[in-house]
């Protein structure tokens, strides 16, 4: 019989799930281990996310449950972003409002490989794109003076002298 | 860990630009660098996201001061924002400004802090801050520059790469540097550059007395670059014959030849190649005119020399192609031979004897040959084609166009006129390269040959030039970096 823990979101749904499937959490594992929350009673809560992103989650981590650990932060990690499964972009055809808060979730939750390849998304999101492209795509407000965006025009040209 | 408000999937405008900082810099690691810059740039956050370290620490910074194109605003943009964290640092500068020198001192402060620095590369464009020819180095600038260099070589526990570009103020308090890096890096040392440029035409530098010994405790040094002077026999027991180290190039420069060098015994040099096997010797001479006697004192056979650079020696001749080809044919990569052009032009050989031409020799004779470059000497055409023909792997064969020389039997051409041991009439012609022969060389190489034009060459081969290092001293620097 699997062993099962309770998750409760910031609505207030529980959710039953796997240990061995919530551990993919550090943080959720760092409370079961650390803080002894391992009884079949206890509820975790988990104020910072709501019960439609939990589910996703979930179902994320229920999928992959069987892949190998991810290595450690690697220094020399390749700029690769090629290399998203298909299940995972077919789960991450979302609206942008759910993509970012999976991406907070990832955070939050500290799930390493739902974090890469969230990021990856949002780093093919961005590529190849102007500075008002990008700003366009994600809402994003330029906070800018004009004398600000003629320094940072000057500063990107020496960056990009050699 | 951040706590964020409640956001429900129905709220208006997510905040991207407002991501915690930890996964801004995952999502930016991701970007290219023009991406990068075009992310930046669009709101204040995600600028100051952009300098932090994680995202260009790695990538080498190169900072520039150099005479008429110096752009002071670009560089105090740089050293400001990412000095202070990078890893790879090369600095290239007029080491003769007093202004640029402040800035570049001012530089060294800010690595004094550095404690992530792994590789620190100095390229002066000349060797010396001296302005004029006649003066020396000024006593309380080395001092500075060597108390600065030792805060930063203190402060650098992962110090890999060290080059002193041959800046003579530099390497004045040589002795006490190398005192330091050998108590504090001798462990992580993989790279150092102590060579210099010593002219006794313009700069007198007496001789700074450096023991052997500190070079021992240097286990991992893979590439080291020194005078003449130092190269001796306790140098090479040092790294090749009691113990294996992990030593593959070693770089001697040549200056002067002074009577007191001492030849190095060929069982010494045969016992590190032994011990080493990957171990090529570089040997750059510089305005050293010498008899070719003399150049053998330091050329021994068994040195396993892989790259000849002979700048302003006037002694390219048959005698040291033929030495060369001997002694070297299993291990001569490159040759670059550099001179001014004069008038009547220097030859290495007389091109009207039967002999075969010692160039093409040598091009055929070495069999590791990639690069060839023979500038100021007259080259017959022919010649560079047999040299293409005979050493198709050259990735490298410059020649200046002026030099090429045509015999044309035959035809007068209000040009030169010469008269062979055989009495025909032979007409020589420069400049020109025939378009079908041009052809055949490109197609035997596998690459777009042609000689080099006037604008192509390095000043001191058409005028003279003072310091005569403007012309090669970038070289030199270059083959510091390459591994």
């Amino acid at each position: 019989m699997a062993h099962k823990i309770r998750l409760q979101s910031s609505d207030g749904d529980t959710f039953d799930v796997d240990v061995e499937i919530a551990k993919q959490s550090a943080t959720i594992k760092t409370m079961l281990e650390d803080l002894g929350m391992e009884d079949e009673d206890d509820v975790i809560p988990l104020p910072n996310v709501n019960s439609a992103i939990m589910k996703r989650v979930i179902t994320w981590c229920t999928h992959h449950k069987d892949d190998p650990t991810p290595p450690e932060d690697d220094e020399n990690r390749e700029k690769n972003t090629n290399d998203i499964s298909s299940w995972d972009q077919d789960f991450l055809k979302v609206d942008q409002g759910t993509l970012f808060e999976l991406i907070l979730a990832a955070n939050y939750l500290d799930i390493k490989g739902l974090l890469d390849v969230t990021c990856k998304t949002v780093a093919n999101m961005i590529k190849g794109k102007t500075p008002e492209e990008i700003r366009r795509t994600f809402n994003i407000k330029n906070d800018f003076t004009p004398q600000e965006e003629e320094q940072i025009k000057k500063e990107n040209e020496w960056c990009e002298e050699k | 860990m951040v706590l964020y408000n409640n956001i429900n999937n129905s709220d208006a405008v997510q905040q991207w630009n407002n991501l915690p900082n930890v996964v801004l810099i995952e999502i930016f690691t991701l970007l290219s660098d023009s991406d990068l810059l075009n992310t930046s740039s669009t709101c204040i956050n995600w600028r100051r996201i952009f300098y932090h370290p994680k995202l260009w620490s790695k990538q080498r910074l190169q900072l520039k001061l150099i005479d008429r194109t110096y752009n002071l605003s670009a560089y105090r943009y740089k050293m400001q924002n990412f000095l202070l964290y990078s890893q790879l640092v090369e600095l290239r500068f007029d080491p003769t400004q007093i202004l640029i020198l402040k800035e570049i001192l001012q530089a060294f402060e800010i690595l004094a802090c550095n404690r992530q620095l792994k590789s620190l590369i100095l390229r002066p464009i000349t060797s010396s801050s001296c302005l004029n020819e006649k003066e020396q180095p000024t006593g309380p600038l080395c001092d500075k520059i060597f108390h600065l260099l030792k805060d930063v070589i203190e402060c650098s526990p992962n110090l890999e790469e060290l080059s002193f570009g041959c800046w003579i103020e530099a390497l004045h308090s040589i002795n006490d540097l190398m005192t330091i890096l050998n108590q504090s890096r001798h462990q992580t040392l993989k790279s150092l550059h102590l060579a210099s440029i010593k002219n006794s035409e313009t700069h007198f530098t007496p001789d700074i007395y450096i023991s052997s010994e500190v070079f021992s405790p240097f286990r991992a040094l893979q590439t080291l670059s020194i005078d003449s002077t130092y190269l001796t026999e306790n140098l090479l027991h040092c790294f090749g014959q009691s113990q294996r180290t992990p030593l593959n190039k070693l770089i001697v420069h040549v200056s002067e030849f002074r009577s007191d060098i001492v030849q190095i015994n060929d069982s010494v040099w045969q016992t590190v190649s032994t011990n080493l096997p990957n171990l090529r010797v570089t040997v750059h001479m510089i305005n050293a005119y010498e008899t070719f006697r003399k150049y053998a004192r330091i050329l021994r056979p068994e040195m396993p020399l892989s790259h000849l650079r002979m700048y302003f020696c006037s002694s390219l001749n048959v005698d040291m192609l033929c030495y060369l080809s001997i002694h070297y044919r299993n291990t001569l990569e490159c040759l670059d031979v550099m001179d001014s052009i004069t008038e009547p032009a220097l030859r290495y050989h007389n091109p009207f004897r039967t002999e075969p031409d010692p160039l093409v020799l040598l091009a055929w004779q070495c069999k590791q040959l990639t690069e060839l470059s023979i500038l100021g000497y007259e080259v017959l055409e022919v010649n560079l084609l047999a040299i293409a023909k005979l050493r198709p792997q050259l990735r490298t064969l410059n020649v200046c166009v002026d030099c090429v020389m045509t015999l044309q039997f035959g035809r007068l051409q209000n040009r030169h006129f010469f008269e062979d041991d055989d009495g025909e009439d032979a007409f020589v012609d420069y400049g020109h390269i025939d378009n079908y022969i041009q052809t055949i060389i490109s197609e035997s190489v596998g690459w777009q040959w042609r000689p080099l034009q006037k604008h192509e060459l390095p000043i001191g081969v058409y005028e003279f030039c003072s310091p005569l290092e403007l012309s090669c001293l970038e070289q030199i620097h270059n083959s510091f970096s390459s591994s």
